[in-house]
C-alpha cells in the first residue's frame, strides 16, 4: 500500500500542501504522513463526508476564535502509545507513565467540550472513570503523584515523614505503600487501555481534519464527485500559486478532462504543460488521500496506482542513463497496464532524449498501445506524432510577447513552433539562433 | 546578600562554570537555599548535572537540594531516581540524552540529579513555558562551553570559578578575567524589525570562533576593520592572546548576552589546594569591576 510519505517527494507540488496544513500535535504529523493511499469510492466519499463537516462547522461558526482554542487544545496531544501498550500487557506503570494517562484522559474531555463550541460532535466515550481514578482528590488539575487519598497508611507514614526526615526505614515503607497503589492504579485501568489508544487516534484525527478544512477555506479548495468521469475544472497548483503571488502574478487556471483513450498535451517550451501534468497528479493524490482539491469542480475517481514519469531518472548509483531510465519507467506503466489494472500514467515527454526520428516512433506507439489498456494516461511531447483518434490538447502560447498558458484543443499532429522565438525572448546568442531559422529555411 | 538581592530582580539566571568543580552545584544550592521561598524557582540543567560523583574526575560533588513548590526539569531517567516527592506537570516531546524531559514541581524537599535539554531551542521552549508559573527560572549552564545548547538566552548570569581551573591565583584571575571580557562583549543591536543595518558592513562568524577562524578572518584584506558578529560568548574557543589581538583590530558584537551579576569562587582545587579566597575575590573584583563571592564563607 501506497502511504502519504512515500510519495511525499513526488515533484508535483504534494509536500507544500502537507507542510502547509496547520496540525499542532506531533502525532497527527506522523499519522497523517502514514496514511495510505485510499482506493475504494465508499473510502473516499466517509472521508470527505467527516471533512465537510468540519468545513460547515468552521464557515458557521460565528469567530475562528473557538477553532484556534480547539487546535491549542489539539496541542497538547502526546503519542503515549508505548505507555498504554504497557498499560495493556499488566505491567505496572510509574509517575510519569500515569500522569500520561491522566492527562491524556483530561484533554479528551477538553477537546471533547470545545468541539461542541465549533459545533462538532466527538465520537469517543467520555474518559471520565479515568480521570476520577487519577484525580482522587477531584482538583481538576493535570499534574498527578501517588496522592495521599489513596491510602491512610501513606498518609500517615508521609506525615511522620516531615518530622523525621533522615528516617531511611520510613522512606523505605513510603516507596513500598507507593509501588502498592501503582500496582493498584494499573490494575484499575487496565481494561482502559484499548479505549484510551482508540480515543488518542481519534484526536489525532480531530487535528488533521481541523487542520484540512482550515486549508479548504484558506486556498479555496474544492471537495471532488466521485463517479465515472474525470474532469478537473479551473484547477490550479497552491505551490506555484503562491510562488507566482510573491512576484505580484496570478497563476493560469485551466480545465482537463481526461478518458479511456490516452490525452495527449503539445505546446511552446515554458508553456506550462509540465505544470499541468504535476498538478492533475497533485490532485489525483490529495482526492485519495482526502484533502481538498484545488479546481473550482473536480469529478474524479480513485485508481489503484499513480504512475508519474516527470523528473529526469538519471541515476548515477544504478548506471541508467535518462533514456534509459525513463524507459524503465514507461516499461512499468506498460506492465501494469496490460495487467488490465486501473491506473493512472502521466508522463512527460517520453523519448526526448533520443533522436526525433525514433523518438517520434517510440511515442506514437506508446499512444497506440496505452489505447487498448484501461490505463488513464496524459502525455505531454514535442513530437509530431500519430494520435490514433485520441484527443489532443495544446497550450496557447506565445501572444503579443506573452506566454498565455491557457489550454486549447489540438488537431492531431499539431505542434508549436515556437522555440526559436522563445530562445530569441530568453535572449539566447544571436547569431545561433539566426543561423538556425537559417537552416529551417534551407530546409 | 548582593547576589540574592539581584536575582530577585531578574526573570532568568544562568550558572556558567570555568571548569568542573569550580563550585557551579554549591553556587546552585546556596541560591535555591537563599532565595525567599515565596520566591517561586523554576530550575533545570543544560547537560549532565547533579552526579552524586564527578563523571570526569570522580570527586564527591554536593548533590542538588530542592524546596516544596519549586519547578524542576530533568531527564526521564533522573526522574525516576528523584529522592523528593513531587508531581509530574508535563512529559515533553523534546527529548534529552536520558530521555524525554520531565517537568515537575516538589511537594517535598530532596534531593535530585538535574539534566536537561542539550539544545538552545528547546531550552528556549520550555522557559517560555515554565515562566507562566514562577518568578525567576534558574538554568545550570552544566559544562557550559561544552553544551550544543547556549546559557545565553538567560537575562542573567553568574560565573562560578575556583582552583581547579589554576592554581596559581594569577593564571586563575587572567583566565577568569578572559572569560568575564568574552560575556561583557556588547550586544549587536539590529533594527526594529530585526533585520541588521544594510549600510554597515558586517562579517557574521556562524558556530564555533576558532584560532583558524579568527587567523582567516585576520589575514583576509576585504574583511579589514569590519564589524564582527557572533553568536555569544559561549562560541569563542580562541587563544586569550589571539583573541585580544582580533579585538584590536575589529569591534566584535554578540547577537546574545546575559548580563553578569558576579563571579563565585571554589577556592579548593580536586587535588586538595586549597587558595586564600578572600585575596583571590579582591582579586577579582579588583581585575574585572564585578562583585566575586566564596559563598562556603558567607
Amino acid at each position: 500500500m501506497t502511504k502519504l510519505k512515500d510519495i511525499l517527494s513526488e515533484p508535483c507540488g504534494l509536500r507544500y500542501m502537507v507542510e502547509s496544513l496547520d496540525i499542532r500535535s506531533g502525532v497527527a504529523r506522523r499519522m497523517l504522513l502514514d496514511t495510505e493511499m485510499m482506493t475504494s469510492c465508499q473510502d473516499i466519499e466517509k472521508e470527505y463526508a467527516a471533512l465537510a463537516t468540519y468545513v460547515r462547522a468552521i464557515n458557521d461558526t460565528a469567530s475562528l476564535m473557538a477553532v484556534k482554542t480547539l487546535q491549542f487544545r489539539l496541542q497538547g496531544l502526546k503519542d503515549i502509545r508505548t505507555t498504554l501498550s504497557n498499560l495493556k500487557e499488566g505491567r505496572v506503570l510509574d509517575d510519569i507513565e500515569l500522569f500520561e494517562i491522566k492527562h491524556l484522559s483530561m484533554l479528551a474531555g477538553e477537546v471533547a467540550r470545545q468541539m461542541t463550541q465549533v459545533g462538532l460532535e466527538a465520537d469517543w466515550q467520555c474518559t471520565e472513570d479515568i480521570t476520577r481514578i487519577l484525580d482522587p482528590e477531584g482538583l481538576h488539575i493535570a499534574t498527578f503523584y501517588v496522592y495521599d487519598a489513596y491510602s491512610e497508611l501513606l498518609q500517615q507514614l508521609r506525615r511522620q515523614q516531615e518530622r523525621e526526615k533522615d528516617n531511611i526505614r520510613l522512606a523505605e515503607q513510603i516507596a513500598e505503600e507507593e509501588n502498592r497503589i501503582r500496582t493498584e492504579l494499573s490494575r484499575n485501568l487496565r481494561s482502559y487501555a484499548s479505549a484510551l489508544r482508540e480515543v488518542l487516534i481519534k484526536m489525532a484525527q480531530v487535528d488533521i481534519r481541523t487542520a484540512k478544512a482550515l486549508q479548504v477555506r484558506a486556498l479555496g479548495l474544492c471537495f471532488p464527485t466521485l463517479g465515472n468521469g474525470w474532469c478537473l475544472t479551473q484547477m490550479w497548483n497552491p505551490e506555484l500559486s503562491a510562488i507566482l503571488e510573491k512576484k505580484g502574478k496570478a497563476v493560469q487556471r485551466n480545465t482537463i478532462q481526461l478518458g479511456d483513450c490516452p490525452t495527449i498535451l503539445t505546446g511552446a517550451n515554458m508553456g506550462g504543460k509540465t505544470v499541468v501534468l504535476k498538478t492533475v497528479a497533485l490532485c489525483q493524490y490529495l482526492m485519495q488521500m482526502g484533502f481538498g482539491i484545488p479546481a473550482e469542480k473536480a469529478e474524479m475517481h480513485p485508481f489503484e496506482a499513480v504512475f508519474t514519469c516527470i523528473a529526469d531518472g538519471q541515476s548515477m548509483e544504478s548506471g541508467l542513463s535518462s533514456f534509459a531510465a525513463e524507459m524503465k519507467g514507461i516499461d512499468n506503466i506498460l506492465t501494469a497496464a496490460r495487467q488490465n489494472r486501473n491506473i493512472l500514467a502521466l508522463i512527460d515527454e517520453p523519448a526526448r532524449t533520443t533522436n526525433p526520428t525514433e523518438g517520434t516512433a517510440l511515442v506514437s506507439a506508446l499512444i497506440a498501445v496505452l489505447r487498448e489498456t484501461a490505463c488513464t494516461t496524459l502525455l505531454v511531447t514535442h513530437y509530431c506524432i500519430r494520435a490514433y483518434g485520441c484527443p489532443c490538447l495544446r497550450v496557447r502560447g506565445l501572444e503579443n510577447g506573452e506566454m498565455n498558458y491557457e489550454l486549447l484543443p489540438a488537431l492531431a499532429g499539431e505542434v508549436p513552433h515556437e522555440a526559436l522565438h522563445i530562445a530569441e525572448q530568453l535572449g539566447i546568442d544571436n547569431d545561433w539562433i539566426r543561423r538556425a531559422k537559417k537552416e529551417l529555411e534551407e530546409d | 546578600m548582593d547576589l540574592i538581592k539581584e536575582l530577585l530582580h531578574t526573570t532568568s539566571c544562568s550558572l556558567v562554570g570555568m571548569e568542573k568543580n569550580t563550585g557551579k552545584t554549591v553556587t546552585l544550592n546556596y541560591l535555591l537555599q537563599h532565595l525567599p521561598r515565596e520566591h517561586r524557582v523554576a530550575v533545570t540543567s543544560i547537560g549532565l548535572d547533579g552526579e552524586t560523583k564527578d563523571q570526569v574526575t570522580g570527586t564527591k560533588k554536593p548533590e542538588i537540594l530542592l524546596y516544596s513548590g519549586t519547578i524542576f526539569a530533568t531527564s526521564e531517567k533522573h526522574y525516576r531516581q528523584r529522592l523528593l516527592r513531587s508531581e509530574v506537570m508535563d512529559v515533553s516531546d523534546e527529548s534529552t540524552a536520558l530521555g524525554r524531559l520531565v517537568t515537575a514541581r516538589v511537594l517535598q524537599e530532596g534531593k535530585i540529579m538535574l539534566s536537561g535539554l542539550g539544545h538552545t531551542a528547546g531550552l528556549k521552549r520550555w522557559m517560555d513555558w515554565v515562566k507562566d508559573y514562577v518568578d525567576l527560572i534558574i538554568v545550570d549552564g552544566a559544562l557550559s562551553r561544552k553544551s550544543l545548547a547556549s546559557p545565553s538566552i538567560t537575562e542573567t548570569a553568574i560565573l562560578a570559578t575556583g582552583a581547579a581551573c589554576s592554581t596559581n591565583m594569577d593564571t586563575l584571575v587572567r583566565k577568569t578575567k578572559h572569560v568575564v571580557e568574552l560575556m561583557q562583549i556588547p550586544l549587536w543591536q539590529a533594527q526594529p524589525d530585526g533585520t541588521d543595518n544594510a549600510d554597515e558592513e558586517i562579517i557574521e562568524l556562524v558556530g564555533s570562533v576558532t584560532d583558524h577562524t579568527l587567523e582567516q578572518t585576520l589575514n583576509n584584506c576585504a574583511a579589514k576593520g569590519k564589524t564582527v558578529i557572533i553568536q555569544d560568548f559561549t562560541k569563542v574557543f580562541a587563544d586569550e592572546a589571539l583573541w585580544h589581538r582580533f579585538t584590536t583590530r575589529h569591534p566584535v558584537y554578540v547577537r546574545q548576552r546575559s548580563r553578569l551579576l558576579g563571579i563565585t569562587v571554589n577556592p579548593t582545587a580536586p587535588n586538595g589546594m586549597i587558595l586564600d579566597s578572600g585575596l583571590l575575590c579582591r582579586r577579582l573584583n579588583e581585575e574585572t569591576g564585578i562583585p566575586a563571592y566564596d559563598l562556603m564563607k558567607l
